[in-house]
Order: structure tokens, then C-alpha cells, then sequence
């Protein structure tokens, strides 16, 4: 049974049933109002994210669903992308932020991994002006902050 | 239109930070103050000092630092001969590591003894102590005695000389789910071993007696069967009477109703191995490594070949490669597996693997000069263990530098290719083998195994290659015999 989805700027999506349920938000709402024709609103999506998240669900339609929590082991390694993920979060940044954003939104667990695998990437090897750099930041430390910060944890650092 | 940044919300960070090492996430601290706060209690959660004395190494935070941030401190693992000087109440401690590399007399002062720190901190539940001989007195042990929540102890290479000592040590133990004693000295106390009066351990689920000395094994058995909850017994004796004869009647009888996990370490006969192996209900786990485990032992074993999850047998030269074949093609569960030789030869008409959820593999497959072609039929039954993380590939046995030439040789050219789909590799070890691995090979190995951290063992036989390939892979921040893993700094320089 298709489902209609309906994104912040009124564009309407049909797609299967059990690629919506990807999103667990989607899947409760289903199951809460039951057998329905009437479209969902996604207020928070605009069109073009969702496209991209609805091709992700599409593609991973057969998956297995996780279990929760089960991935959040801190040894979890984040270079540990499968092919097909890693094309497609080959976006620029303001996309990689919106689908993280969506991801998180809709409650679709393994795209908000990788979502957060590929900042975390990004992060890797960067000196703190580099990821300021790279996402955008404000540095709002004094410098003398900023040195006290770096005294009390080098320790971690140099390992 | 206009968004809201995903790195300024916490519960994100948080999980982007999920993905990160401690040294990845310490310099993040000093982008902006939204990260500071949400990920300094990340940084400061597990903390390890090394602190050796006479200014020789010092990593980690200085007690002052670590003071300041007690209250963030998960576990924490100190190693100096003055422990005591980091001694405050830190309120979420729950496991601590104390110990040194070599303590010397002195080196032992009031101020650098532990006791106090045990006494501030008493959400402890795991306590682990190394070579602190001259600290660990009855004092000490009268505060671990105190402490409400300790479920876990675990003390290595340490002697107890008095009785007073090992008294008030067998007294902290007695309401303990996990014990493990490694090397360690014991002296024969007062009220307890010696006596008819043993003290019970009903909560004890794992033991480990690893070459404790002092207590004979008649009483180290004793002590095993005061421990009626056992899940897991490590019990590693050097046997020289009929004691492993008793264990087995025991074991048979049902002493141990839950006992599923089980190492037998050193020279055990097979016959009295055997009999333990075949009275326990259910194995998951079995360690025999450096014994005499043998036919009896193996005709034993088949029983539990449909519930083993983990198998050592390293430098067991009684494990023949049709035993270790017929393993392979029979435990479906089997995750870890660690034993000497399989003649690759007789394999190629063997049924299939069933061990599909095997993790890590160290087993030396061995492949005569004459017939390469087995090589790639290796490889081929390989790369069907997708969930393999870590591959040994010179195996574990005493006779093994006789088959270094033999041992599968890991160049594209003999079929490496074929394991690009073992996507979870994380380790692989090539020692005792004789390897001729060229830049391409490793190149390829760093492009197909995205998650490989380790790749140690002679890669060449030619130093100046072997060299230059150690560089490629540091470059790619792959641990390789040139360096060490900092994480296992403290093991290389105190000694397990």
C-alpha cells in the first residue's frame, strides 16, 4: 500500500509503505492512525531533502531493522561506511546538514549514523581552527580560555 | 532557507562524538564553548595516568588536573608507585586500575598508600591491582572489605607474605561476582584455607586462578567448589597430583550447574581433561592452550560443537588439522577460534564451513610449495567469513617456524583479491611466516579494509621493502610492528 508523504513546501511524495516506515516517526503515526489514505505532513522537510531521504529509504528498503542502541558502541568506527552510503553523502555541507537534521526528525536511526560517521570524518586529524573553519563556527573563547582549556587536556591529545 | 547547525545541538555532538577516540574528540574541545561543555564529561570519563616514578615516563593528567575534575571520572586507571597521591573522593568512580612497574621498598611512603583512596571512594565495583606488594596490607584490604558495590576484583603479580593479610584479602572477597587472581602469592591464612572453616563465595561467577602460588590445588580446589554460581573458571595449575581427577567427578556430579565457559591452562593429560570436558552441561567457551588436549579431549568436545562460541588451543601439538577441520565444518556459533595447523590440502574435499559468525581466526593453513593453487581455495572458503575482524595468519604452534614458508602468502597474486568483501577487518598478523608482500598488496589492503588498525608481522623479507611498507601504512594510521598501539602502552610497560 503506497503512502503519500507531504513536505514543508506542499510537494507531495508517494512511495511504499514499508520504505516510509523507514522513518520510525512515519511508522508510528501509521500505526496510530491505522488503514488511512490521507497524506502526512512533514513540516519540518523541505522537498529537496526529502527526495534525498526517500532515496536513501528506497535503497535500503530491505534492510534489517536495528535494534535500538545496538550501534552505539564508542568503538564503533566511523570510517566504517558501506560504498553505496558513502556516494550518496557526497553532498555539500548544507545538505549534509539537513539530511542529519531530517534524519534525526523522522527517527531513521542507520542514516542518522551515517550522517554523523561523515562529520565526524571531517572532524578527524583537524586542528580545532579547522574545524571552526570547516563547519562554520564562532570562537567564542578568549585566547587565554582557549589556552587554559588546552593545558588541562593535552594530556588526551598526546596519546 | 536558513538552518539550524546540527554541530551546535548536544544530543547530535553527542553522537558524532560516538565515532571518535578520546585524542580525536580532546582538541574539539577548544572550537567553541557549546562543544567544551557538551564533550569535556566525554574526554575526562576514562582516564589513564602513567606516572612511574624517578621522572622517567609521565603521560595523563597531573593529580592537581585530575582533582579538578573528579566529578566527570568514570574509571580510572593509575599507574605510579605513589597512588595514594591521587587519592580524592572521585563521586562517579565505579572502576579502578592501580598499580606500578616495579615497587621497590623505597618507593612505598604513607602518602603513596593507596589505602585512603579506597576509603574515599566508595561507588567502586571494580577494583584491578598490579605488583603494589608492599601496600597491600590489612589496612588495605579491611577497606576493600567496606566498599558495598565491589562486584569485581582482579589482583596480578602480588605477593602476600603475612597471614594477617591474606586473611583480611579472603574476607574482601566474599561477596565478590568476579575474581582473578594472576601470579599472585598467597600466603596460607589463619582462619580460612588452612582450616576446616571455608569461607563461601555464593554470588562468585567468575574465578580465575591463574598460577597462584602458596595454595596448593587441593585447596585451590576447595576454594572452586565454595563457588557454586560459577559461570567461568579459569584455572590454570601446574598438576602434579590426582586433582584435575576430583575436579572432573565434581564436574560430573554437577557441582557447577551454570559453568559454561572453562580454561585449563598448561600441561593437562588428556584423559582427566577429557572427563572435565564431558561432564560439563553446556560449553560456550573453552581455552585449553599449552595442554596435552588430545583425542579424549576432542571426542569430548563434539558435544558441544553446536554451542561453542570461542576455542583456543594454542601450542596444543594434540590438536591435529583433521581435528581442527572437523571443528570448522561443525560449530556454526563458533566466533574466536586459535589453534596451530591446518593442512590446506585435505581441506579441499572437506564439507563446507558452517563457522560463518567467525571474528577472528588465527589458525596457520598450511600450503606446500608444490601445489599454489590451494592458496586461492583458501582464500575462496575465506571470503565467506564476513564477519572476520581478525585474521592470524601463522596460527599457534610450538612447531611453527618449520611452516613459515608454508603459511598462506597474502599477495593479490595468490589471491588476496578474493577477501575484499571481509569488510570488519580490523587485525591481521603475519608473524611466523615468511611474507613477500609488495606496495600494491598493502595499498590494496588499505583501500578494500576500511577498518584495518593493525597489520604486524614481517611483511618482507626484505628489510628495505619491509620498511618502506611500514611507512605506507603508519601514513594511513595503521599500527604495524614499528609502533606501538597506545593502548596497550601500559601492558608493554608493566608487564600483563
Amino acid at each position: 500500500m503506497p503512502v503519500t508523504l507531504v513536505s514543508l513546501d506542499n510537494e507531495n511524495y508517494v512511495v511504499d509503505k514499508e520504505v516510509a516506515e523507514r522513518s520510525i516517526l512515519i511508522k508510528n503515526m501509521l500505526e496510530d492512525v491505522g488503514e488511512t489514505d490521507s497524506p502526512i505532513p512533514l513540516p519540518n522537510v523541505t522537498s529537496t531533502v526529502l527526495k534525498k531521504v526517500i532515496e536513501y529509504c528506497e535503497h535500503h528498503r530491505n534492510d534489517p531493522i536495528q535494534v535500538p542502541d545496538e550501534t552505539d558502541d564508542p568503538r564503533k568506527r566511523s570510517n566504517d561506511i558501506e560504498e553505496w552510503d558513502m556516494k550518496f553523502m557526497q553532498v555539500d555541507q548544507e545538505m549534509l546538514f539537513e539530511i542529519i537534521l531530517a534524519a534525526n526528525y523522522l527517527d531513521i536511526k542507520p542514516l542518522l549514523d551515517v550522517g554523523c560517521k561523515t562529520v565526524a570524518n571531517i572532524i578527524k586529524g583537524k586542528t580545532p581552527e579547522e574545524i571552526r573553519k570547516a563547519f562554520n563556527i564562532v570562537n567564542d573563547f578568549t585566547p587565554e580560555e582557549e589556552a587554559q582549556i588546552r593545558k588541562e587536556n593535552e594530556w588526551a591529545e598526546d596519546r | 532557507m536558513p538552518t539550524v547547525n546540527p554541530l551546535t545541538l548536544p544530543e547530535l555532538l553527542l553522537r558524532i562524538a560516538n565515532h571518535l577516540k578520546q585524542d580525536e574528540i580532546a582538541p574539539c574541545l577548544r572550537v567553541c564553548k557549546t562543544w567544551y561543555e557538551t564533550l569535556l564529561p566525554i574526554v575526562w570519563r576514562n582516564v589513564e595516568t602513567i606516572g612511574v616514578a624517578m621522572g622517567r615516563i609521565s603521560r595523563g593528567p597531573s593529580p592537581e588536573n585530575l582533582r579538578r575534575h573528579c566529578d566527570l571520572v568514570h574509571t580510572l586507571s593509575i599507574l605510579d608507585s605513589q597512588p595514594g597521591r591521587y587519592a580524592v573522593t572521585y563521586p562517579k568512580l565505579q572502576a579502578l586500575t592501580l598499580g606500578s612497574r616495579t615497587l621497590r621498598m623505597e618507593d612505598i611512603t604513607p602518602e603513596g598508600n593507596p589505602t585512603h583512596m579506597i576509603e574515599l571512594n566508595s561507588s567502586l565495583n571494580s577494583l584491578d591491582l598490579r605488583r603494589l606488594n608492599g601496600y597491600l596490607l590489612a589496612d588495605f584490604w579491611r577497606a576493600v572489605s567496606e566498599l558495598r558495590d565491589l562486584k569485581s576484583l582482579r589482583v596480578r603479580r602480588t605477593i602476600l607474605n603475612d597471614k594477617i593479610d591474606s586473611d583480611e584479602f579472603w574476607n574482601s572477597c566474599l561477596n565478590l561476582e568476579c575474581l582473578r587472581l594472576t601470579r599472585t602469592w598467597i600466603a596460607r591464612s589463619h582462619g580460612t584455607l588452612d582450616t576446616l572453616i571455608l569461607p563461601t563465595f555464593p554470588r562468585l561467577r567468575m574465578l580465575e586462578l591463574d598460577l597462584v602460588n602458596r595454595i596448593g590445588n587441593e585447596q585451590q580446589l576447595e576454594l572452586i567448589r565454595q563457588s557454586p554460581q560459577l559461570e567461568e573458571l579459569v584455572w590454570n595449575i601446574i598438576p602434579k597430583d590426582t586433582v584435575l581427577d576430583f575436579f572432573a567427578d565434581d564436574i560430573t556430579q554437577g557441582l557447577w550447574p551454570k559453568l559454561e565457559r572453562l580454561s585449563l591452562g598448561y600441561s593437562n593429560p588428556d584423559a582427566e581433561s577429557g572427563r572435565i570436558i564431558d561432564g560439563v552441561r553446556c560449553l560456550t567457551k573453552l581455552d585449553m592452550s599449552c595442554t596435552g588436549f588430545g583425542p579424549l579431549c576432542f571426542q569430548a568436545l563434539r558435544r558441544h560443537f553446536d554451542t561453542l562460541t570461542e576455542l583456543y588451543l594454542r601450542e596444543s601439538s594434540g590438536a591435529t588439522s583433521e581435528m581442527l577441520r572437523e571443528i570448522m565444518c561443525s560449530c556454526p556459533h563458533l566466533e574466536e577460534f586459535q589453534a596451530g595447523i591446518i593442512i590446506a590440502k585435505d581441506l579441499i574435499e572437506d564439507r563446507p564451513w558452517v563457522c560463518l559468525s567467525m571474528k577472528s581466526l588465527e589458525v596457520c593453513f598450511s600450503v606446500s610449495k608444490q601445489n599454489q593453487d590451494l592458496q586461492a581455495k583458501i582464500f575462496e572458503r575465506l571470503s565467506k567469513l564476513y564477519q572476520l575482524e581478525r585474521l592470524c595468519v601463522g596460527g599457534w604452534a610450538s612447531w611453527r617456524k618449520r611452516t613459515a614458508e608454508e603459511a598462506l602468502d597474502l599477495r593479490l597474486g595468490k589471491g588476496l583479491g578474493l577477501l575484499r568483501n571481509l569488510r570488519k577487518m580490523r587485525q591481521v598478523n603475519v608473524h611466523n611466516t615468511t611474507q613477500l608482500l609488495e606496495e600494491n598488496d598493502v595499498r590494496w589492503m588499505i583501500a578494500n579494509w576500511k577498518n584495518l588498525e593493525e597489520l604486524r608481522g614481517p611483511l618482507n623479507q626484505d628489510s628495505a621493502i619491509n620498511y618502506n611498507l611500514m611507512n605506507i601504512l603508519q601514513q594511513h594510521g595503521i599500527q604495524t610492528n614499528g609502533n606501538q598501539q597506545n593502548s596497550h602502552f601500559q601492558d608493554v610497560v608493566l608487564g600483563a
